[in-house]
C-alpha cells in the first residue's frame, strides 16, 4: 500500500514529485547543457567557425538548448504532475486468467474479482511518474 | 587527441575539455535519475511495467528511443553509404505502418488482457508449450542485441578515451546495470525520453552542415546517380523482379520487408510493447506507438542522408586502405564538422543510444526472465517481493551474458544485416503466431507453438541454403526479405494443420485475447478528442509518411 509520506497533498511529496518528473531532468539537462555551450561559442575561434562550414554552430545550437529547457521547465510548471506512487500488485494487476492461481502469497480481497478496473485518475495533461 | 588503440577502423575522435564536461555532466544525470526513482520501485510491477502509470509522450518517445541504438544510427547510416536511398522502405514501408498498425488494431489485446509481456500473451492465448519457445528464444535475442549494443558503445568510449576495449566494456556494462537496478523500466524509460532529445540536437546540424558541405541535395543527388546509377537515390528504382535494386524486388519489399519483418519486429518485440505497457490507461497504450512514429518517419534524415553524404565528403569510405568503415560515417562526420561544445553534445548523444539500446533489451529481458520462466517454471507462488528480487538478480545477471555476447558481435562487418538475420529467425514466426491467434479463433491449444517451431526451422533453413551458395539473392538483405515471407508462409500452414486436430478453445479462456472480446478501459471508449484519438493520429503519419517518399523523388 502506498506510504505514508506519499499521501496525495502534502506539501513535501508535491516538490518531490515535480524534481522527479522527467521534465524536471530534461528541462534541467538541456539549461546547463545550453548554457555551456553558448558560452563556447562566444569564445568560438576562427578556426572552429571554418570547420563547421562557416557557421557559428555552438552560437546556434547553445540557445535552442536553452530555450528547449526553459519549454520543459514551463511545462512542468504550468502542468504539476500527479503525486508519485506506487502500488502492490494485487490480482486486479494479472490477467482475469491467471487471476486466483497467479499470486498465491496475494491475500484475498473482498471486492468481486474480475470486476472493470478503476476509472483513470483525473486528467491531468501529461505527468511524469 | 584520442586515438583508436585497434580494430579495423582508425577513427579518432578530436575532443576538447569541455566536450568531455557535456558528457561526464549527461552522465551523472542518467545516475541521478536512477537515484531518483529507487523509491518509486515497491513492487515487480513498478520495476517491469513502472506500475502501468506513464503518460502517453513519454512512453511513446520511449518507444521510439529504445530503437535509436546501434541499428538506427550506425547501422542505418552504414546501410545508406552501401545501399543508398532504397533503405527509407525501412522505415516508410516498414516501421511506420507496423507502428501504426500495433497502436491501432494490436494494442487493446496486449493492454486490455492486462499481460504483463508479450510471451504470456502466448501462453495464455495458446499453451505452455508456444510460451516458453518465445520466452526463451527472446531472452536469448535479447542478450546478442543487448551485446551487439554493448560492443558498439565499447567501440566508441574505446576510441574516446583511449582505454582497452575489454575495459570500455565492463565500464559501460556497470553504467547501465546501476541505472536499471535502481530505478527498473522507469530508470530506462526516462533515459531514453533524455536521451531522444539530445540525439535530436546533435544529428540534426550534423546532417544540415553534411547536406551543405555537399552543395545542397539536389548536387548531392545528383553526383551519387552519377557515380552509382539511379537505383542509389530512387528508393522504387530497380525494385522490379529480376531487376538491379540492392535492397531488393517489390515483392520482398512489402511482403518481406513490410509485412513479415517490420510487422514482426515492432508488433512481438516485448523491447518495444514493454514500453506500450507500461501507459498509464488503454488510449494511452494505443497510442504510444503512433506518438513514436511521427519521429520515427524523420529518422532517415538524420541517418540515411548523413550516410549518403559521407560517401561525397569522406573520400574512400569503406573501401580498404581509407581506415573508415560504413559504420564510422556518422563518428567521422562529427569529427570533421562539428565545432568544439556542439561536438560535446553529439557524442553524449551517440553513447547515450547505445546505452539506451542495450537497456531497452535488459530492462525487457529481465521481465520476461522474471515472469514467464521462473514464475512460471521454476519458483510459483512465491511473494511479489520476491519476484521483483529475482528481477534484480536476473537483471545482473542478463548484463554479465551481454558483456559475453558483446565479444561475439565484433566478428560481423554491418551490425544491421546481423541484427535482421536475427529477427528473421525470432520474430517473423512469432508474429504469424499472434496474428492468426489474434485474428482467427478457431487457432487452438498447439497451433502455435507449431506455427512459431516451423517458421522458424524455414527461417534459419533458407538462411543456410544461401549462405551455402544453394539459393541466390541480391543481398543479406534480399535474403532476409525472402526468408521471412517462407517463414511466415511455413508457420502459417503449420498453424492450420495443427488447428484441424484438436478442439477450440472456449470463449472463457479467449477472454481479452481474441478479436471481437477485446477488453477496453474507459479511457478507450469514452470520446476523446482528435489529438489523443489513435486513429486520427495513425492515419496523419501515413500521411506524412507519403509525402516523404514524394519528397526523395523530387530532388
Amino acid at each position: 500500500m502506498t506510504s505514508p509520506e506519499e499521501k496525495p497533498g502534502e506539501q513535501g511529496t508535491d516538490l518531490l514529485a515535480k524534481l522527479f518528473d522527467i521534465r524536471s531532468f530534461t528541462g534541467a539537462l538541456f539549461l546547463i547543457f545550453g548554457v555551456i555551450v553558448t558560452i563556447v561559442g562566444l569564445n568560438a575561434s576562427e578556426a572552429d567557425i571554418q570547420k563547421s562550414a562557416g557557421l557559428n554552430l555552438a552560437l546556434v545550437i547553445g540557445p535552442i538548448m536553452l530555450a528547449f529547457g526553459a519549454i520543459f521547465i514551463v511545462w512542468l510548471l504550468l502542468r504539476p504532475p500527479e503525486v508519485l506512487h506506487s502500488h502492490e500488485v494485487t490480482e486486479e494487476d494479472l490477467p482475469e486468467q491467471l487471476r486466483h492461481h497467479g499470486l498465491e502469497a496475494i491475500p484475498e480481497h473482498p471486492g468481486e474479482p474480475g470486476s472493470e478496473p478503476p476509472p483513470p485518475a483525473r486528467r491531468r495533461g501529461p505527468s511524469g511518474h | 587527441m584520442f586515438l583508436a588503440a585497434e580494430g579495423n577502423s582508425v577513427l579518432s575522435l578530436d575532443l576538447s575539455p569541455v566536450d568531455l564536461v557535456l558528457m561526464v555532466i549527461y552522465f551523472s544525470f542518467v545516475l541521478g535519475i536512477g537515484f531518483a526513482l529507487k523509491r518509486a520501485v515497491k513492487s515487480s510491477l513498478d520495476f517491469f511495467l513502472s506500475g502501468r502509470s506513464l503518460p502517453a509522450w513519454v512512453t511513446g518517445i520511449g518507444f521510439i528511443s529504445a530503437n535509436i541504438g546501434a541499428v538506427e544510427l550506425l547501422g542505418q547510416s552504414a546501410s545508406g553509404a552501401q545501399y543508398g536511398a532504397a533503405m527509407v522502405h525501412y522505415f516508410w514501408i516498414g516501421a511506420i505502418p507496423a507502428m501504426v498498425f500495433l497502436g491501432i488494431v494490436m494494442m487493446p489485446f496486449y493492454y486490455g488482457s492486462k499481460v504483463r509481456s508479450v510471451p504470456e500473451y502466448l501462453r495464455l492465448r495458446f499453451d505452455p508449450k508456444a510460451h516458453l519457445i518465445n520466452a526463451i528464444t527472446f531472452v536469448v535475442g535479447s542478450m546478442l542485441i543487448a551485446g551487439v549494443n554493448l560492443y558498439a558503445l565499447s567501440i566508441v568510449l574505446e576510441a574516446l578515451l583511449g582505454i582497452p576495449l575489454i575495459f570500455a566494456i565492463m565500464l559501460s556494462a556497470v553504467f547501465v546495470l546501476s541505472y536499471i537496478l535502481l530505478g527498473g523500466l522507469t530508470s530506462a524509460i526516462y533515459n531514453e525520453v533524455m536521451q531522444f532529445f539530445v540525439v535530436l540536437v546533435g544529428m540534426v546540424p550534423l546532417t544540415i552542415i553534411a547536406i551543405k558541405e555537399t552543395g545542397g541535395l539536389s548536387q548531392l543527388f545528383d553526383k551519387l546517380s552519377a557515380e552509382h546509377g539511379n537505383a542509389f537515390v530512387e528508393p522504387w528504382t530497380g525494385t522490379g523482379v529480376g531487376g538491379s535494386n540492392p535492397v531488393g524486388d517489390w515483392i520482398g519489399i512489402i511482403l518481406g520487408l513490410a509485412f513479415c519483418l517490420s510487422f514482426g519486429y515492432w508488433t512481438t518485440n516485448f523491447a518495444e510493447v514493454q514500453r506500450a505497457m507500461a501507459a498509464k490507461d488503454g488510449n494511452s497504450a494505443r497510442l504510444t506507438p503512433i506518438i513514436g512514429a511521427y519521429p520515427k518517419a524523420f529518422v532517415p534524415l538524420i541517418t540515411i542522408l548523413p550516410g549518403m553524404a559521407a560517401l561525397v565528403l569522406l573520400p574512400g569510405i569503406g573501401t580498404t586502405g581509407s581506415g573508415l568503415e560504413y559504420n564510422d560515417a556518422i563518428p567521422a562526420l562529427m569529427d570533421k564538422y562539428l565545432p568544439p561544445g556542439v561536438l560535446g553534445v553529439a557524442v553524449t548523444g551517440l553513447l547515450a543510444a547505445f546505452m539506451a539500446g542495450m537497456a531497452a533489451n535488459v530492462s525487457s529481458f529481465n521481465a520476461v526472465f522474471t515472469y514467464d520462466l521462473w514464475q512460471d517454471y521454476i519458483r510459483p507462488g512465491r511473494s511479489d517481493h520476491y519476484y521483483l528480487v529475482v528481477g534484480r538478480w536476473a537483471t545482473a545477471g542478463g548484463v554479465g551474458v551481454a558483456v559475453l555476447t558483446a565479444l561475439i558481435a565484433s566478428g560481423f562487418s554491418n551490425i544491421s544485416n546481423y541484427l535482421q538475420t536475427l529477427f528473421s529467425f525470432f520474430n517473423v514466426p512469432l508474429f504469424c503466431a499472434f496474428i492468426i491467434g489474434m485474428f482467427w479463433r478457431r487457432a487452438t491449444r498447439s497451433a502455435g507453438f507449431w506455427g512459431i517451431l516451423a517458421g522458424t526451422v524455414t527461417a534459419v533453413a533458407v538462411y543456410a541454403l544461401y549462405k551455402f551458395d544453394v539459393l541466390n539473392f541480391r543481398s543479406d538483405l534480399h535474403e532476409t526479405m525472402w526468408g521471412s515471407i517462407a517463414a511466415f508462409a511455413a508457420g502459417a500452414i503449420a498453424m492450420v494443420l495443427a488447428s484441424t486436430r484438436e478442439p477450440q478453445k472456449t470463449d472463457e479462456e479467449l477472454h481479452g485475447l481474441v478479436y471481437g472480446m477485446e477488453i477496453r478501459d474507459a479511457s478507450d471508449t469514452a470520446a476523446r478528442p482528435w489529438y489523443r484519438s489513435p486513429v486520427v493520429l495513425g492515419v496523419g503519419v501515413l500521411v506524412v509518411n507519403t509525402a516523404l517518399y514524394a519528397a526523395v523523388y523530387a530532388f
